[in-house]
């Protein structure tokens, strides 16, 4: 909860003495899966120039953190993400990846589509097992936005997601709506649902979904 | 796109029933009372005309005389009728039913996914499940597989396996025992324990006097050291994974047998005395994914305390590669 609470002051006490344009974001809602005991998550995330840094608390234990470094041009764009998730207190162990994603976007006035392409690579870890065990995934994104001032509603699909990182192969599909208060504030919910096995069977399986409400301010 | 519109309302739709719906049908934990193998022998005879099978006890109760080594076949992956869906597919059902009546065991595993499509009514696949009962005096322990899920019959797998074990009230989530051994079957079907599932054997292991401990599922749960598809998709949630570990390693439970995987062969030795064995299908497919098929003699050697899993390809019976494990005896 410290890390929660210290991550976004670093940014508002730091960042306002920079020319580099910045936001910072706070969100909270539920993640229902079966495996969680308690579905309440919380995020923070922060952005200064190229660089972004996400932080999420599922209640019950398990803390995901990813720091993605973009670079290119508003068109074409590369990202180079370190993401890890770890669970505690009890049960010791985690995750830890590096993944490289391409994106295009395609800008008109009130419209607009962006897919992106990589590959991630993970190792997960146990603290009673000395067995790493790896994955090599593919990421893979689609997005179509509609904007009109103060709204803007985006839906995507992709494999993997900012919020709900995983370390295998696994699609999502979302809506996040954006709502601007001013030049500087704004509110959103983002919405999305997960699911597994569905490339190997027909059953659809193990599936997750979550909803989360936030407030993001972006310095210009 | 419209079958996945429709499935992405379906599963907004389940979304809103509690986390599992089999875990919460059962009330109470299905792992503390256990069903002791030494007590029970059944005859299973298929009604054909009624798609079902029916069990009649039988006397011939096979005891454990304190043996240093409890041995007994495991299979997974039959995949009755894939045959007649994918190419380069052939099922050993009759070969399968020779290895398990190659010795008197105890009892035999079977992992799951022993029907394609979940057709239970299936002739062939009600003349393999009683044969293969049969050959083991009724003590066959099946375990769910996601497979069994494609239930396109009225007839439910928990019906069908209650037919095969009369007098248990769930079939999916159960303790066996034999002798000094424990076994808990588990349901990972849907590529999930689940967080009901996980409390339950935990409050069952802290009670169990049994000495050896194993589980057994259909999906595996390691996943990621072989250079296949492995990599990408298989594998369960990797925070269920370390809360199975824990409990694994806290309570004494030496292996995990899982399957799922097809390829197989694959011995995850997480400590000296914890493992997961991924068996891979006794079925074969021409396929750099799949394997030729093999099944398994599994011998816990409580004087070596090691576990021996010696496979045997499905096809001709010849010997395969020996995988070796430490058996952890939990001492009360």
């Amino acid at each position: 909860m410290k890390k929660l609470i210290a991550f976004p002051l670093l940014f508002l006490v730091i960042l306002p003495l920079s020319a580099v344009p910045f936001s910072v974001s706070a969100a909270t809602g539920i993640r229902f899966d079966k495996t969680s005991r308690t579905p309440a998550v919380f995020s923070v995330s922060g952005e200064v120039g190229n660089l972004s840094a996400d932080l999420q608390y599922q209640a019950g234990g398990g803390l995901l953190t990813a720091l993605d470094y973009r670079f290119g041009d508003k068109q074409n764009t590369s990202h180079i993400i370190s993401a890890s998730s770890t669970f505690f207190p009890e049960d010791k162990g985690g995750w830890t990846g590096i993944s490289y994603l391409f994106s295009q976007n395609f800008i008109w006035d009130f419209f607009s589509i962006r897919y992106g392409i990589g590959v991630q690579g993970s190792v997960s870890w146990s603290h009673y097992s000395r067995v790493p065990l790896w994955s090599l995934a593919p990421l893979l994104s689609l997005s179509a936005a509609f904007s009109l001032d103060p709204i803007r509603i985006t839906f995507y699909v992709s494999i993997n997601h900012r919020w709900d990182r995983s370390w295998r192969f696994r699609p999502y599909c979302g809506l996040l709506a954006e709502g601007k208060i001013n030049e500087n504030n704004a509110v959103f919910v983002d919405s999305y649902i997960t699911f597994a096995e569905m490339l190997m069977d027909r059953v659809v399986t193990d599936y997750a979904w979550s909803i989360r409400a936030g407030y993001i301010y972006r310095s210009r | 796109m419209k079958k996945a519109v429709i499935t992405l309302l379906a599963i907004l739709a389940v979304s809103c029933v509690p986390s599992s719906s089999i875990s919460s049908a059962i009330s109470e934990n299905p792992f503390i009372e256990a069903v002791d193998l030494e007590k029970t022998s059944f005859i299973i005879q298929p009604v054909l005309s009624d798609g079902v099978l029916k069990a009649y006890p039988d006397n011939n109760i096979r005891s454990y005389h304190g043996e240093s080594v409890i041995a007994f076949p495991l299979f997974s992956d039959v995949h009755i009728t894939r045959d007649l869906e994918d190419s380069g597919v052939t099922v050993y059902s009759d070969e399968i039913i020779s290895f398990l009546e190659s010795n008197d065991y105890p009892f035999a595993i079977n992992l799951g996914d022993t029907i394609d499509q979940g057709t239970f009514d299936n002739e062939e696949y009600l003349d393999f499940l009683s044969s293969a009962a049969n050959a083991v005096n009724g003590n066959l322990i099946y375990a769910i597989g996601n497979h069994e899920l494609h239930d396109e019959t009225s007839l439910s797998f928990d019906r069908l396996l209650s037919l095969l074990h009369p007098g248990q009230e769930n079939s999916r989530m159960v303790r066996y025992t034999y002798g000094p051994l424990s076994i808990y079957k588990l349901d990972d079907s849907r590529r999930t324990f689940g967080r009901k599932q996980l409390v339950w054997l935990e409050e069952a292991l802290k009670q169990d006097t049994s000495p050896y401990r194993i589980f057994v599922a259909h999906e595996i749960v390691a996943a990621g050291w072989m250079p296949d598809h492995s990599l990408a998709v298989f594998g369960i949630d990797p925070a269920e994974a370390a809360k199975l570990y824990r409990i694994m390693a806290e309570y004494g439970v030496s292996v995990l047998f899982t399957g799922h995987h097809h390829k197989g062969n694959i011995l995850y030795r997480h400590s000296d005395y914890m493992a997961e064995f991924n068996a891979a299908a006794a079925h074969k497919r021409d396929s750099v994914f799949e394997s030729s098929g093999w099944v398994y003699l599994v011998e816990l050697d409580t004087i070596e305390k090691e576990i021996r899993i010696t496979s045997y390809a499905t096809a001709t019976g010849e010997e395969g590669s020996i995988f070796v494990t430490g058996l952890r005896e939990v001492l009360q």
